[in-house]
């Protein structure tokens, strides 16, 4: 048997480094170690006629003493436009007050309703601190905070990791928290209350009541709050000198307020009634307060030849009778010394939550909850795209990633009927996703 | 749980990983290839992160991969 040279230029370079480092003594070594690590990435994400979203992100390592690491990421994003406020399409113009109470914004007919008021401003930012635990074992801790004009989170985290096996096996262990302040445009609104007609006075107004009504629909205060748990539990293990895989469990609390105050559902004539299909009113929605997600992921990392493929599986449940299965393929394949480019699919299936109510009925007792929110629909999606990188200026790394995602909402249980039929009650939406990221190890 | 035994049989099947194999792992030496960026778990870390964004602010599911995210209204 003719054994090949690995044609390996990186592992030749860091090889070479370490050789040089240890001839040269232990100062240089440790200077070698003592480094820094920067990151950053710019996303454009737009939903044609729907919403727009630019975010920025840096991460910063700085690695000191022995193995020591302290890590900072930094997020900025603005969002702009017009997204689904979970009202059903209707043979007629449909006019909702705006979130603040002031004005009103009108839906044409047969269109998908849509809120075209959504601008947003977030800062968000996150500290953790890595060292070595123990022998053969590491310890993080962190603190993250994010902040809209509507929208205050603060939280911590911790993590321990273990090694075993010459390191081919690690196991983890991570929990983390966060208590989170939402403080919606005009109020919290109560649930299951009709919208509030608009108080202000533009020339499109929507008045149907006097100016008190919207205050009293929206009369739960000007915020609330919401507690998340998380923990996560992983095996990490190195299967041959190409193969690593990873497996983790996670559990997920959230307990407070859960509903989207800027989300309705259309309550409307029943089948029976000249009108059927037809919108009466818009109720505020109601979601449950607690909620607990479970899910296991699996991802395996492999090198081919040259290329190296990323697969990923995640299963998830939770106990608002959603499941979902999220499928990822990345195959990085080289095209010349340092380019390469990097396919990548994404497959998702959710069902529904099972209290998801396209739409309820005139007449029909109310739920215990309900929300039309899509995002808690039924819907199957799918992600396509290419990621070109390795380009070198100097130190600095660069790729580019353009990327299609698609939603392909699926109708509820609730069928169409009366002036219904004939519409899309669950309108697909698509997306455009463009990203710059670099990297820098000086 | 039969989609589960399913998934976890399979995703065994697929890296050619089975519990108790004694050839499973590699010795420090073997680790060139390993040790390369792209085929660290995260790599792209970055990337990644925006990406939880998108996919959490729109659908139903997210975490998995680490913590389930969040912090943020994300209309």
């Amino acid at each position: 048997m003719q054994l090949s040279p690995r044609k390996n230029p990186t592992s030749l370079r860091t090889g070479l480094a370490l050789a040089a480092a240890s001839l040269l003594g232990p100062k240089a070594a440790s200077a070698a170690i003592e480094d820094v690590e920067v990151g950053s990435g710019v996303l454009v994400y737009t939903e044609p006629g729907r919403v727009s979203a630019l975010e920025a992100v840096a991460l910063v390592t700085r690695n000191f003493w022995d193995k020591h690491k302290l890590s900072l990421r930094v997020v900025y994003d603005t969002l702009t436009g017009a997204s689904p406020n979970g009202a059903v399409a209707s043979r007629s113009p449909q006019t909702f007050t705006r979130p603040s109470g002031s004005g009103s914004y009108t839906v044409n007919a047969n269109e998908t309703p849509l809120d075209d008021t959504f601008k947003d401003t977030r800062f968000a930012g996150s500290l953790t601190y890595d060292r070595p635990f123990l022998s053969a074992g590491r310890w993080n801790v962190g603190l993250q905070g994010s902040s809209e004009h509507d929208y205050l989170s603060i939280g911590a985290s911790t993590g321990i990791t273990r090694e075993f096996d010459r390191k081919n096996t690690t196991i983890s262990l991570g929990v983390s928290g966060s208590r989170d302040e939402i403080s919606p445009e005009g109020g919290v609104p109560t649930a299951f209350a009709e919208m509030g007609a608009a108080t202000g006075h533009h020339e499109d107004d929507f008045t149907r009541g006097d100016d008190g009504e919207y205050d009293e629909n929206r009369g739960e205060g000007s915020g609330d709050t919401k507690s998340v748990v998380d923990g996560v539990i992983g095996l990490t293990q190195v299967v041959n000198r190409t193969t690593l895989i990873r497996f983790n469990y996670s559990i997920s609390n959230s307990s407070g307020y859960l509903n989207d105050p800027y989300k309705f559902v259309s309550v409307l004539y029943g089948p029976d009634d000249p009108s059927a299909g037809d919108p009466i009113t818009y109720l505020y929605e109601k979601r449950p307060d607690s909620h607990t997600k479970h899910s296991i992921y699996a991802q395996a990392k492999k090198r081919i030849a040259s290329t190296t493929m990323d697969i990923s599986y995640r299963f998830l449940w939770d106990d608002w009778g959603i499941t979902s299965h999220t499928a990822e393929l990345k195959h990085r394949v080289p095209i010349g010394e340092t380019v390469y480019f990097e396919p990548h699919v994404r497959l998702y299936e959710q069902t529904a939550a099972d209290f998801y109510r396209t739409y309820l009925l005139s007449g029909e007792a109310l739920p215990a909850e309900a929300s039309a929110d899509p995002r808690l629909g039924p819907m199957t999606a799918i992600t396509v795209g290419n990621r070109v990188g390795g380009f070198h200026v100097g130190e600095q790394e660069f790729a580019v990633t353009l990327e299609y995602y698609r939603q392909f909402l699926k109708d509820g249980d609730q069928p169409a009927f009366g002036s219904l039929e004939g519409l899309d009650l669950s309108e697909d939406m698509g997306a455009f996703m463009f990203r710059i990221s670099h990297g820098w190890e000086p | 749980m039969k989609r589960l035994l399913f998934f976890f049989v399979a995703a065994s099947a697929l890296t050619g990983s089975s519990v108790g194999c004694a050839h499973v792992g590699v010795e420090p030496w073997d680790r060139d290839i390993l040790a390369e960026p792209e085929m660290s778990l995260d790599a792209d870390a970055v990337d990644l992160g925006l990406d939880d964004h998108i996919y959490f602010s729109k659908e139903a599911s997210s975490g998995g991969r680490g913590f389930g995210g969040g912090g943020c209204g994300c209309n």
